[in-house]
């Protein structure tokens, strides 16, 4: 790495903290946007980084329920698609479909279907189900050909070529879905808590919106942030870990 | 045919909802039935066009203001490696955060208004666009910029006749996920801020506990945000097969 391919975005980095704390502590966008120290003393304040954390493990509750069982479905039914062919067509057209579907628009079916407690992990984990769905059946399908033929020439049945040559071959392709779905999941929780759940990160954004607690607000959107960066880093180290191990 | 044949997930679906209803025999407060939603949304149209045409023209008039600022800047970056260097953690952290989050910050900023809707569409639909540009200008075809180097080309000329040319298929990307994330941001900023469009109307019937209006304007969103999505694949098919 070139020292200017590092330096620079160190510098960006700067840059926009030093821009947001004179922004906010010159006050020229109002009250609305707080200077950092601000925010960050937030976290400082122990009633409030007590709610922080409590939110954060109830939408990191709820997140990680719908992320487990939108991955496992999605995979599992990534796998049926692979041994019956037939259904492939229509299950790819509607991972699509529901690609393209704007999760809040889910909202209101999942309200019904699933009530309001438990609509941030069923919304979190549609996104997550498709997105695995999808990588699953790429990583699946694509196993090197020569050592298929020679899993069968040796005698491996359709059971054995799966478990121990395609679901390995899969493995980065399925770390990569993983990585891009931890995002959604984040999302899809915290917009199924806007529906009216009890607690967690999205319902501290709304509250702090509506009862004008910009600092709190910001904080809160940081903390999403951070977790949402932090899985995303971690996933993409496994991914790689993956990727040099199987290539 | 074979697509229609494909959309029977679809189908399995609606038939397990109405098979659900009609036995579960909860009253519409609580349930509908995919028959009512449909109904509803043939029997009062006039309820539902307003609110779609209010949700397309925000997101793609966001979309439009967020995907020309991206391409403007990513050519900005394409000129200058400093600026190219300082805005990398700028489009890390964006392309990673869930940005949705973000609305109601921009909904207090700039107050509860159209014009929030329309900044929120722009600013989140920014970000892809300027990632897959940069990107984009930078993918060049092997050997290609050395070429232009040898005739001394300038870089104002090399970026209309080399980069620009080589980034279209990643600006056709950039459009395809820009054009469901305007819907995404443009339903939530008007379901939080109430200004209208068919997020308002699925916030406004849920509390009224009209659902079949509820789910039907859930339903049309996710109609016009797929409709969005497949016009705009087709049109990246299209750029990548020319460019083949």
């Amino acid at each position: 790495m070139k020292p200017r391919s590092f330096f620079y975005p160190l510098l960006g980095c700067l840059l926009l903290l030093g821009a947001w704390e004179l922004l906010g502590r010159s006050g020229a966008l109002g009250k609305t946007l707080p200077a950092l120290s601000q925010v960050l003393s937030v976290f400082l304040d122990a009633p409030r980084r007590a709610l922080l954390l409590r939110s954060a493990a109830a939408t990191l509750g709820s997140a990680a329920i719908g992320y487990a069982a939108g991955a496992c479905a999605g995979a599992a039914v990534a796998v049926l698609a692979h041994l019956v062919p037939i259904l492939r067509g229509g299950l790819d057209r509607m991972a699509v479909l529901v690609n393209a579907l704007p999760v809040i628009a889910l909202g209101p079916i999942l309200i019904i279907t699933a009530g309001r407690e438990d609509t941030p992990a069923a919304l979190a984990s549609v996104p997550v189900f498709f997105l695995l769905y999808i990588s699953t059946g790429l990583g699946l399908r694509a196993t090197s050909h020569r050592l298929d033929l020679m899993f069968t020439t040796l005698g491996a049945g359709r059971w054995q070529r799966l478990m121990k040559l395609e679901s390995v071959a899969a493995l980065p392709s399925i770390l990569s879905g993983m990585k891009i779905a931890a995002g959604s999941a984040m999302i899809g929780a915290i917009v199924g808590e806007w529906f009216g759940a009890p607690t967690g990160l999205g319902i501290v954004v709304l509250n702090s919106m509506e009862n004008f607690q910009i600092p709190l607000l910001w904080a809160t959107v940081i903390v999403i942030a951070a977790i949402t960066l932090a899985s995303y880093g971690l996933l993409t180290l496994a991914e790689r870990a993956a990727r040099r191990r199987i290539g | 045919m074979r697509r229609l044949v494909d959309l029977w997930p679809i189908l399995l679906l609606l038939l397990l909802w109405q098979l659900w209803v009609s036995t579960a025999g909860y009253s519409s407060i609580v349930l509908v039935s995919p028959g009512a939603v449909f109904s509803d949304l043939l029997r009062f149209p006039g309820a539902y066009l307003l609110p779609a045409l209010h949700t397309l023209a925000f997101a793609l008039g966001g979309l439009a203001v967020g995907m020309a600022a991206g391409l403007i800047l990513a050519i900005a970056a394409w000129f200058s490696e400093f600026l190219a260097g300082i805005t990398t953690p700028f489009a890390l952290l964006l392309s990673s955060t869930p940005v949705v989050c973000l609305i109601p910050i921009v909904a207090r900023l700039f107050g509860y208004e159209g014009r929030t809707e329309l900044i929120a569409v722009a600013v989140m639909t920014f970000f892809p666009s300027f990632v897959l540009c940069a990107a984009g200008l930078k993918d060049l075809p092997a050997m290609s910029p050395d070429v232009f180097k040898v005739l001394r080309a300038t870089r104002w000329l090399t970026l209309r006749l080399l980069a620009l040319p080589a980034a279209l298929p990643q600006l056709a990307a950039a459009l395809r996920v820009g054009a469901t994330y305007s819907v995404l941001v443009a339903l939530v900023a008007e379901y939080l801020m109430q200004t209208g469009g068919l997020g308002t109307l699925f916030a406004v019937t849920m509390q009224q506990f009209h659902l079949a209006r509820a789910l039907g304007a859930s339903l049309l969103a996710m109609a016009l945000s797929v409709i969005l999505y497949e016009l705009t694949r087709a049109l990246e098919q299209r750029v990548i097969t020319y460019y083949r």
